[in-house]
């Protein structure tokens, strides 16, 4: 058994790399000839195969290897980058999926190995990893006369000093090696010449760097060095991915001086004393009187900050740590407020004044910092959008593919940060979102065509900050919402009157009603009718809003509203009895004190409320809760009128206690759930509150 | 792997102590025990926040750190008669399947250690407790104490809580 420790970790990375692969193969399709790209993937397959080795899974090594191979074969260009090839290697990144799924839920890897999935992922790939049987599309003459691979080989060799004496010459070894193929290079490692005095002729002091073309396989090379390979340090490495047309891409990074060097047009001290005699930029802008010596130092210092805080990476952290710095920090903002409070009276007392309150200062000084600290803690948990929007790239890719329609997915402000929570709860609404975009928002291309739109459609996914929320917006431009056959299918289905007369606004909130769908045929992608109610359900747990927009002909637009954090919430705290609850902010209307005739019973149980003409149901909150309070005639009480998706209702309470920004708790963490009520917050006295659910609370009160 | 095995899962080294040890308290004129590995700690009665639509037996939840804590009064519990709380009333506050949770007793007596020579299996003779909730009768010096099994008698489901239970 594998300490799970590990395997935890392991999962942890392996996700990561299995997301980057994906995002990689997708966007190798867009891209094919971008060789980093290929690198990237390359390296996430074989960092998967290495890390999932020393995790002791051996079934996921084996298959990585067989990925590895097909990725190999695109990146030494013996493979061109092809649709099926794309898919095969998808379909191995689902494999990948499947055994990450099995390892989180503690199953063995054993019987992944029989599962029909794998086995058409592994003979896909194997497909691709085989020799060519034609030779590649290449613009290389000598490529496509072999019509076997040429490789570019590094060879660095430094033999033994007394090599001579044996009667070998390295001179005689790079001719042999050019009847095996092609010298592109030879550099001479100059750099253990002894001085002149104490030159030996008879020695060898010169190491080589050769760079060498050959279809040979690396054995052939191998035996060129086989009677020197004894006597010193021979290096063969395969370097064909840095070269491209004969010129080595690593000479791109490299320094004038360096590229000299190595040439061997000057020896490496001539470059070091021209640099040395060069002076820095800031000194020579001092020399010049264009900028003062300290505003340099300081530019400098700067930048020698700036380094290091690149250099700072992130580290991992459980969200758990997360979750209880954060109690932590509340309760020091709540033990900071019950000090503040103790110290003014405290004062007030000792001095019978609370003029110069010294103590007070220092107290609310500690209040602001606390405050400071709980806003930097919530800023952890917030993690940009960017992972989440790419793995839409794959959703919009297969989807296209299967209905054969062109979609570009294309995104921007991906470094909006969300809260983590809040992001992990969007992927299903927004997955559904885009799905739609694609199967019935962007038309066939021959349509678009007609339309004289271009032939692949386009589905923005943008993210902003604005106003203390979240906006997430995706929009296409396809062929828009047909209002009218909302309207049709709403009527049929009794949701609204035959004779209803809707605005388009109205229109498009008919297509969060549940089972409305307006798709001709029902497909495995969307027009169930399922769907877009749970949309809305979803964001609206999230404390947030969906609107639609949408023109005919030119698309639509659907955009999500978040609020920036799930752990905290305006809330006004109301009294019932002795306790005291949170009601959130944004669902609250108005408060009122109704008159006599405000309050009117129906049938004897349920009761109405009238706001200046304005009828709505009221809810007693005692009574709903049972609590227990004196206050029982609504004109002594307060009314808070609240907004919920139904509309607006009447919530009775004794008295509304003031407004405070709630740190929200959980309460199935040590509890369960309970109907009417959200979580809990703590209050500035210490006390617990309960955060009421505007909308559950209507329900509970109405349809019972 | 193997070479892993050995960091996986440290065996703690045993207190010299034998059998275990067990947090005592009373409720009406009998002696409860809970085993002290679940308890956190034991705090004096305050108020609570009630909660809706959950059994009397949840008094309410109070705000132990800055984590919502259940509480249960025991008494309520075991069906017996309410008694007003007064200074001697405390909160054990228990960790039950990773659920932090605290029940209301009358007062807390002490901890005793029982071996396992000194544990009676459950008679059939205590009426006021459903049988199974108890695991054994712990006897030493005269003293009869109930061992409680805790973490089924607090569970959720035996709370009646699960969601749409109630």
């Amino acid at each position: 058994m594998v300490n799970p420790k590990i395997v935890e970790l392991f999962i942890v990375e392996a996700e990561e790399l299995i997301a980057e692969l994906e995002d990689g193969i997708v966007s190798l399709e867009e891209r094919p000839n971008d060789d980093e790209l290929i690198n990237t993937i390359f390296r996430a397959a074989h960092t998967i195969k290495g890390s999932a080795g020393i995790s002791g899974f051996a079934e996921m090594v084996d298959f990585a290897h067989v990925l590895e191979n097909t990725l190999e074969a695109v990146r030494n260009g013996s493979k061109q980058v092809s649709p099926d090839i794309i898919s095969a290697c998808l379909q191995s990144v689902d494999v990948l999926k499947t055994m990450m799924n099995m390892l989180q839920s503690g199953r063995s890897l054993t019987e992944v190995a029989v599962m029909p999935e794998t086995l058409a992922a592994l003979t896909a790939l194997k497909t691709f990893s085989k020799a060519e049987s034609h030779p590649p599309v290449s613009s290389d003459a000598s490529k496509a006369t072999t019509g076997k691979k040429r490789r570019i080989w590094q060879i660095q060799f430094r033999l033994n000093e007394d090599i001579f004496m044996n009667g070998q010459d390295p001179a005689m070894l790079i001719v042999e090696l050019s009847d095996f193929g092609k010298i592109i290079e030879v550099h001479a490692d100059c750099s253990a010449l002894p001085s002149f005095e104490n030159f030996n002729p008879l020695k060898l002091y010169t190491g080589f760097n050769v760079i060498f073309e050959s279809e040979q396989p690396r054995s052939t090379i191998e035996n060129v060095f086989l009677f020197v390979s004894d006597t010193g340090e021979i290096d063969i490495q395969d370097v064909t991915h840095q070269f491209k047309d004969g010129v080595n891409l690593n000479d791109a990074d490299k320094k004038l001086g360096e590229l000299l060097v190595e040439t061997a047009s000057i020896p490496p001290y001539a470059v070091q004393k021209a640099l040395a005699a060069q002076k820095p930029v800031g000194q020579l802008l001092v020399e010049q009187g264009v900028v003062r010596q300290e505003t340099v130092d300081s530019a400098l210092a700067r930048q020698k900050t700036a380094q290091e805080m690149k250099n700072n990476s992130s580290i991992r952290v459980d969200t758990d740590k997360l979750d209880r710095l954060m109690n932590l920090v509340g309760e020091l903002v709540t033990g900071v407020a019950q000090v503040t409070q103790l110290s003014h009276t405290l004062f007030a007392e000792k001095f019978g004044t609370t003029e110069n309150d010294e103590m007070g200062a220092a107290v609310e000084f500690l209040d602001q910092v606390s405050r400071d600290l709980q806003e930097q803690v919530m800023l952890v948990r917030m993690v940009p959008v960017e992972a989440t929007f790419t793995r839409f790239k794959r959703v919009v890719r297969d989807l296209a593919r299967e209905l054969k329609k062109e979609v570009h997915l294309k995104m921007s402000g991906t470094e909006t940060e969300l809260d983590k929570n809040v992001i992990e709860k969007l992927v299903d609404p927004l997955k559904h979102l885009i799905r739609n975009s694609v199967d019935h928002g962007i038309e066939a291309p021959k349509e678009r065509i007609a339309k004289g739109k271009p032939a692949a459609g386009t589905i923005n996914l943008n993210a902003k900050q604005r106003e203390g929320s979240i906006v997430i917006e995706i929009e296409d431009d396809g062929k828009g919402i047909d209002t009218a056959a909302i309207l049709n299918k709403a009527k049929e289905q009794g949701s609204i009157p035959e004779s209803a007369e809707l605005s388009d606004k109205d229109i498009f909130n008919l297509l969060f009603l549940p089972g409305l769908s307006t798709a001709k045929a029902v497909t495995d992608v969307s027009g169930r009718g399922v769907g877009m109610d749970v949309v809305k359900r979803n964001i609206e747990s999230l404390r947030g809003s969906i609107d639609v927009e949408s023109m005919p002909g030119k698309g639509s637009k659907f955009i999500i509203r978040l609020p920036l954090t799930l752990a905290i919430v305006e809330g006004m705290n109301v009294r019932v009895g002795e306790e005291v609850l949170t009601i959130p902010l944004l669902s609250i209307v108005e408060q009122m004190r109704p008159g006599e005739n405000d309050v009117k019973s129906v049938e004897g149980k349920k009761e109405l409320i009238n706001v200046r003409g304005q009828v709505m149901p009221l809810i007693r909150l005692h009574e709903l809760f049972s609590f227990h309070t004196d206050n029982t005639d609504p004109c002594d009480s307060l009314v808070m009128i609240l907004e919920s998706e139904q509309g607006k209702y009447g919530l009775m309470v004794d008295d509304v206690l003031g407004q405070q920004q709630a740190v929200i708790k959980s309460l199935d963490k040590n509890f369960t759930k309970i109907d009417g009520v959200s979580g809990a917050t703590i209050l500035g006295d210490g006390r617990v509150s309960l955060i009421l659910d505007p909308h559950k609370i209507e329900q509970m009160a109405l349809h019972l | 792997m193997q070479s892993y095995d050995t960091s996986s899962e440290q065996e703690y080294t045993e207190i010299s102590l034998e059998g275990d040890q067990y947090v005592t308290f009373h409720l009406e004129n009998e002696e409860y025990g809970i085993s002290i590995l679940m308890v956190q700690e034991i705090i004096g009665y305050r108020s609570l926040t009630q909660i809706p639509g959950v059994p009397e037996y949840v008094r309410g939840m109070l705000n132990l750190r800055g984590a919502v804590v259940p509480i249960i009064d025991l008494r309520l519990r075991f069906g017996m008669a309410q008694r007003t709380y007064d200074k001697f009333t405390v909160i054990v506050i228990l960790v039950v399947h990773g659920r932090t949770m605290g029940i209301i007793v009358d007062g807390v007596s002490d901890v005793i250690n029982f071996e396992a020579s000194q544990i009676q299996p459950t008679p059939a003779i205590s009426a006021t407790v459903n049988t199974d909730y108890i695991t054994g009768m712990g006897q030493k010096d005269e003293k009869f104490v109930i061992l409680l099994d805790v973490e089924k008698m607090l569970s959720l489901e035996e709370l009646a809580l699960m969601q749409g239970v109630n």
